[in-house]
């Protein structure tokens, strides 16, 4: 078992196959080797890690993505397509949601990452800047000059 | 107001994090919406030189050049995706003034993508003939890291006036481990020097870009490292080429794909496939096709007459109404083959074949109606096959020995159905016994013959008749329950799907019952599909599917459509 400390100091113990989805955790037990010392992960709040390790759990008999994977997927066409359980795993506040992708990203979790990623983007597809301004709660903060530029740009994209 | 400070997204995730997103959106509007939405949106999305790289330049739409030099400025230093779309009306040409407005235009954008050419990873221009050829010539040069190189010519129009060079170069030989790709649409180029480094090439005809022979031989000479070649295109009646000596040599190809129609297959164009078959050791996969079944009358001699020609690697073959198909089986022995597809072949050829075969799994015959069977063969071994489909004549079944046959599909002619009992009762006593599904089409039979051959398929999963003659008879004895008292199990118990199509004799009240006693209960549950020859009452139609989805839309649609004009049957 491991002994996991998040940020606002509370402790998990989880099985080892659990943590070592995570690839930073999985790298410093091989470090550290057989130890009872806690691990400490100071970007991650317990609520947050709660979260991870049910996704760990779930999905801890899956194969560990391989260096050829990821270089596979790089160049290989992305999609957006999330699997079942994934997806009720990820329906979560926007909070929620960015804290579970920063933390993947921490703790080095790349399918989890994707996930994540994935969710954002399916957020924003299909969606005008004015809309995406509405859902993320952001200011426009062009210039006259750069609103111009954007308006080229838009008459790029425009089919005529 | 709304506070900028929340803004989870663009503030608190890692700019790579926010690339990921990118990546996903995989849709040039999205990213430029991202580009759009303020400030920080825009410095991350224009950081992320994987979307600028991939550039779509639409030469119809309005500043094109800006747009390029914009992409590019952000691009960096990486590999290049270009698109060249044009969808203008190719008779702007004809005007002089509006052409030579094109013209400029299109001369402009091609010296900057000339300039790129140690960049290009992909390029693709989707345009007409006129367009293309002025694109083109400018391109000329090494474009070293070209993995994927694209003309589609296919919704414009204009024919091409006469083939056009393509002008990119390559080093001579083979870069080992450097995979170009080639695809090209209703447009038929020269690939002189740059054929050199094809690796696939998928060339897709009209009949503004049809092949002639002298074409597909030139295309081979040029491409001598093919690895994958399909070839789809209507063909041209021509003579036969003088001073070519048919000899071609693809010593990579692997799969080879020929799809013409009307090609004239002269003693060059045969020479030389059997030049590729004598000298490609790698080729596994073969199809010849010509779709126009005028020429299957057309014996044509075979230039060779050497030694019958063994291809050890082939797995899949398949010819398709091809009038050289017979001298050329005559010849080839196909050791490993797996998967066999034959159009009008004489029994003799297809024995001759299969017979050296033990690997089939998948045979496939459109045979002649009344194609004769040769009486003196005794039936062929085919211990590995399991997939049988077999159009026209029935009479080559009498050669055929399956055992481990599971799919079998027979289709008569619908002008003269086939005889189903008399050529096949033997096939199916020697054969039948694992068949897991059987298709039966226009085949002229019984209900006794389908009673005796129902029991001989036990294990039986999936039923297709279609257009058959048979009546209601056929399904009483599939509705007719298990009885204890009389040891009897359902007729087919193993039966899951069912699909009758327009047999003249079954009736709407026949599949009721059908359906009535076989899915009264869980354990003998079946699914499946039936359209009937006559009409069908809108008291039948709601019947059958209070037993779920069994008929067929087109039958449902038009039920409806009789119903409501009060037109019962």
């Amino acid at each position: 078992m491991v002994n996991l400390v998040t940020s606002d100091n509370e402790s998990f113990t989880v099985e080892k196959a659990v943590a070592s989805r995570s690839v930073l955790i999985k790298n410093m037990l091989e470090d550290v080797g057989e130890s009872d010392q806690p691990i400490p992960l100071p970007n991650v709040t317990a609520s947050v890690l709660k979260k991870v390790l049910e996704y760990c759990d779930h999905h801890k008999n899956e194969p560990m993505p391989t260096s050829e994977d990821l270089a596979a997927e790089d160049t290989r066409k992305r999609t957006t397509d999330i699997g079942e359980w994934d997806q009720k795993f990820i329906q979560v506040d926007q909070e929620m949601l960015f804290e579970i992708i920063l933390a993947a990203n921490y703790l080095d979790i790349k399918p989890l990452l994707d996930v994540g990623c994935k969710t954002v983007a399916n957020m924003i597809k299909g969606k005008t800047p004015e809309e995406i301004r509405k859902l993320f709660n952001i200011v426009n903060d062009f210039t006259p000059e750069e609103e111009a530029q954007i308006k080229k740009e838009n008459e790029w994209a425009e089919d005529r | 107001m709304t506070d900028p400070h929340v803004n989870p997204f663009s503030l608190s995730l890692p700019r790579d994090v926010v690339h990921n997103v990118y990546r996903h959106c995989d849709s040039n509007d999205t990213l430029m919406a991202f580009s759009h939405v303020c400030h920080m949106w825009r410095q991350t999305a224009h950081s992320f030189t994987g979307f600028w790289a991939r550039i779509d330049l639409h030469l119809h739409r309005r500043d094109p050049e800006l747009k390029l030099a914009y992409w590019l400025q952000r691009a960096g230093q990486r590999l290049l995706t270009i698109n060249v779309y044009a969808f203008w009306n190719e008779g702007a040409f004809d005007d002089m003034n509006e052409a030579r407005s094109i013209e400029t235009l299109v001369l402009r954008i091609g010296v900057t993508l000339r300039g790129l050419m140690d960049r290009w990873e992909s390029f693709h221009i989707d345009a007409g003939p006129r367009t293309i050829e002025l694109l083109l010539p400018v391109c000329a040069g090494y474009a070293p890291k070209l993995k994927y190189f694209s003309i589609d010519a296919e919704n414009h129009s204009s024919p091409t006036s006469k083939p056009l060079p393509v002008p990119l170069l390559s080093s001579a030989g083979r870069d080992p481990g450097h995979n170009l790709s080639v695809s090209i649409k209703s447009y038929n180029p020269r690939l002189t020097t740059f054929g050199n480094r094809i690796t696939e090439l998928s060339m897709q005809g009209n009949f503004d870009a049809p092949l002639s022979l002298k074409d597909i031989l030139y295309i081979f000479r040029a491409c001598p490292n093919l690895v994958s070649c399909d070839l789809s295109a209507p063909g041209m009646l021509e003579p036969d080429l003088v001073g070519f000596n048919g000899f071609i040599e693809l010593a990579q190809i692997a799969t080879l794909t020929i799809s013409l129609r009307q090609i004239t297959w002269t003693t060059t164009a045969m020479s030389a496939l059997w030049s590729i078959f004598d000298a490609s050791r790698l080729l596994s996969s073969v199809f010849i096709g010509d779709e126009d079944t005028e020429f299957d009358e057309e014996e044509i001699a075979p230039p060779f007459q050497e030694n019958p020609l063994t291809l050890e690697n082939i797995e899949t073959f398949g010819i398709h109404w091809n009038p050289f198909a017979h001298p050329l089986l005559q010849y080839l022995t196909l050791p490993r083959v797996k998967k066999l597809a034959l159009t009008n072949t004489p029994n003799d050829v297809v024995y001759r074949v299969i017979a050296s075969s033990p690997d089939l799994r998948s045979l496939s015959l459109y045979q002649a109606p009344q194609t004769p069977a040769n009486p003196n063969i005794p039936p062929i071994s085919l211990p590995a096959l399991i997939s049988l489909s077999i159009h026209g004549s029935l009479q080559i079944l009498d050669g055929i020995n399956a055992p481990k046959l599971t799919s079998l599909s027979l289709e008569g002619d619908s002008a003269e159905p086939s005889k189903l009992r008399a050529p096949i009762s033997a096939f199916f006593e020697r054969s039948a016994s694992d068949l897991i599904a059987l298709s039966l089409n226009c085949v002229d039979t019984t209900d006794e013959d389908i009673l005796w051959l129902f029991e001989r398929v036990p294990k039986l999963e999936a039923l297709g008749l279609s257009r058959c003659s048979i009546s209601d008879a056929v399904l009483m004895r599939l509705a007719k329950p298990p009885s204890p008292e009389e040891n009897t199990d359902w007729c087919l118990s193993h039966l899951k799907r069912a699909k009758i199509y327009r047999c003249s004799q079954i009736t709407p009240n026949g599949v009721i019952q059908l359906l009535a006693s076989r899915n009264s209960g869980p354990a003998s549950h079946i699914t499946g599909c039936f359209t009937f020859a006559g009409k069908l009452s809108k008291e039948d139609r709601q019947t059958i599917l209070s037993y779920g989805n069994f008929l067929d839309p087109i039958q449902t649609f038009l039920s409806a459509g009789l119903n409501s004009n009060n037109d019962e049957p």
